[in-house]
């Protein structure tokens, strides 16, 4: 922690560049939901207020996402394939730990802070009112949201041992993963399921804002937190499999 | 010289064909960013037939032809040309008897070789399982409109790379410089929606830049939601985009030479 604060401190110029273009790219978000509440005054059910909480939920939960582990996971296709995972493994700690948790990005934790304030504003400007409760239901989904991310990047990133140079795997997952920033209900059927299983896009926003705003049942908050925890452990499951293939230099 | 275009694409192909699984992943990534806009909008047009000119169908049409266009003819190089500059591999390539910009244009049109396959694969598909989604254009006129729009916007999408690519001459990292481009070319283009559904100010600056020749210009020219004069007005603005663009990057390879020590950053 301490070296990720000198590194940010040694570059805070790029500090500064990156938080000016991380505002421009929250102002591109808010004219997408701006643009389509030009056309319609609510989206599959939900106004403008509560769409722009899912997208700063979305934008909250990738930040939380990169300051722990979004600039290391996306390292490993690279480390697999030019075969540096003896260092890891040869630590007296979990390799899996070490790997994921290699560096703490400070910038993000600046962004995050950023992020909480606009936040406070939106709900001040909808004038939103939330059950205590809700609010609680809603961080912890939030976390478990956390976890699947994670679980979903690890899944992706250790195919890396059977594919080898998949590094752009990481683009893939950005991108599916913002798509969890619109309410499900304007998927189809098909989508929708994948949205809750497979490709999981579903638990960074959309899942713990339905719980903030009273619209989950106990069984769906039950099975989303059932399902973090399952798909965590079928996650570290794959990659203590796949580490069996793994043979150094030569893979 | 042909043969050795020839021979310079075949070993491109093979290189790229040796990670079959990066080109899936490329092409899925392309295909996902957009895919969920026609959803939001069949849900905002609920009983509406038409917003702004765009039927439903028209609407749909308008992401599958942006996926289309994302897979045929727009370019991914600058992440490459910025690895040649920082890693110091440029050297290798220039004291080959090609130049340097020859080498990577026939990589990324060999790249492209294999994309438009899936592209084209894809539309197929699409047009076979829903045929009232996606409209297809009525005249032969239409379609080569389509593909000449085409070929601008894979040039100037390719000068935009190049000039993030050259941009690590000076700066090394270019990823911010790739995140500011590619944001502005999201707004600004037509990717997020058509650019008449947007506020009149961001129009107004849309037609002030290069962006929209990208994709907006191609897509209309495919909905044939343009007149001939507009047509015309909109290869013009496209070619002048074009050398414009292509006189900077000229201007910046032949200045971040001068400054590349050939050892790496």
């Amino acid at each position: 922690m301490a070296n990720s604060f000198s590194y940010e401190a040694q570059y805070r110029g790029d500090t500064w560049i990156k938080m000016f273009f991380n505002i421009i790219w929250l102002a591109s978000m808010f004219l997408t939901v701006e643009v389509v509440f030009r056309h319609t005054s609510a989206l599959a059910g939900w106004d403008k207020g509560e769409i722009y909480l899912m997208t700063l939920f979305w934008i909250l939960a990738d930040e939380l996402a990169m300051m722990i582990f979004g600039a290391n996971l996306p390292q490993l296709p690279d480390t697999i394939t030019d075969g540096k995972l003896d260092i890891y493994l040869t630590k007296p700690m979990s390799a899996l730990f070490a790997i994921s948790t290699k560096i703490f990005l400070v910038r993000s934790l600046y962004r995050f802070i950023m992020e909480i304030i606009i936040l406070a504003a939106v709900i001040w400007k909808f004038d939103f009112a939330f059950n205590l409760l809700y609010v609680f239901f809603s961080i912890l989904l939030g976390l478990a949201g956390i976890f699947v991310l994670y679980s979903f990047t690890l899944m992706l990133n250790t195919l890396a041992f059977w594919l080898h140079r998949i590094d752009n795997v990481n683009v893939a997952i950005s991108v599916l993963t913002s798509l969890g920033k619109y309410p499900v209900e304007v998927l189809p059927r098909t989508m929708r399921i994948l949205a809750f299983t497979a490709i999981p896009i579903a638990f960074t926003a959309y899942i713990p804002v339905a719980a903030l705003t009273g619209r989950s049942s106990w069984h769906g908050i039950l099975y989303a937190l059932v399902f973090a925890g399952l798909f965590f452990w079928g996650a570290v499951k794959f990659w203590n499999f796949a580490l069996k293939r793994y043979s150094s230099a030569s893979s | 010289m042909s043969y050795m275009y020839l021979q310079l694409t075949k070993t491109w192909l093979q290189r790229h064909l040796s990670y079959r699984a990066r080109v899936v992943i490329w092409a899925v990534t392309d295909i996902a960013h957009i895919i969920i806009f026609p959803f939001i909008w069949l849900s905002v047009y609920g009983q509406q037939q038409i917003i702004q000119g765009y039927s439903r169908a028209d609407i749909v049409t308008y992401y599958i032809i942006i996926g289309f266009i994302g897979l045929t003819a727009t370019a991914h190089i600058s992440n490459v040309i910025r690895l040649d500059i920082m890693e110091g591999a440029l050297n290798g390539f220039l004291t080959k008897p090609l130049p340097y910009n020859i080498f990577r244009i026939f990589h990324e049109l060999s790249y492209k070789i294999i994309t438009a396959a899936i592209a084209l694969v894809l539309f197929l598909i699409v047009r076979l399982s829903f045929p009232e989604y996606l409209i297809m254009p009525a005249t032969l006129t239409t379609w080569l409109l389509f593909f000449l729009s085409l070929i601008g916007a894979f040039a100037i999408s390719y000068t935009f790379e190049l000039i993030i690519g050259f941009g690590a001459f000076w700066f090394g990292e270019t990823s911010a410089l790739n995140q500011f481009i590619n944001l502005l070319q999201m707004v600004f283009s037509g990717t997020i929606a058509p650019l008449i559904f947007f506020p009149s100010i961001i129009q107004q600056v849309a037609n002030l830049l290069p962006f929209k020749y990208l994709i907006y210009f191609p897509v209309e020219i495919y909905l044939n939601h343009l007149n001939a004069g507009e047509i015309i007005a909109g290869f013009t603005y496209q070619l002048i985009w074009m050398g414009a663009l292509a006189l900077f990057v000229f201007a910046l390879w032949r200045r971040g030479l001068k400054s590349y020590e050939g050892v790496g950053i």
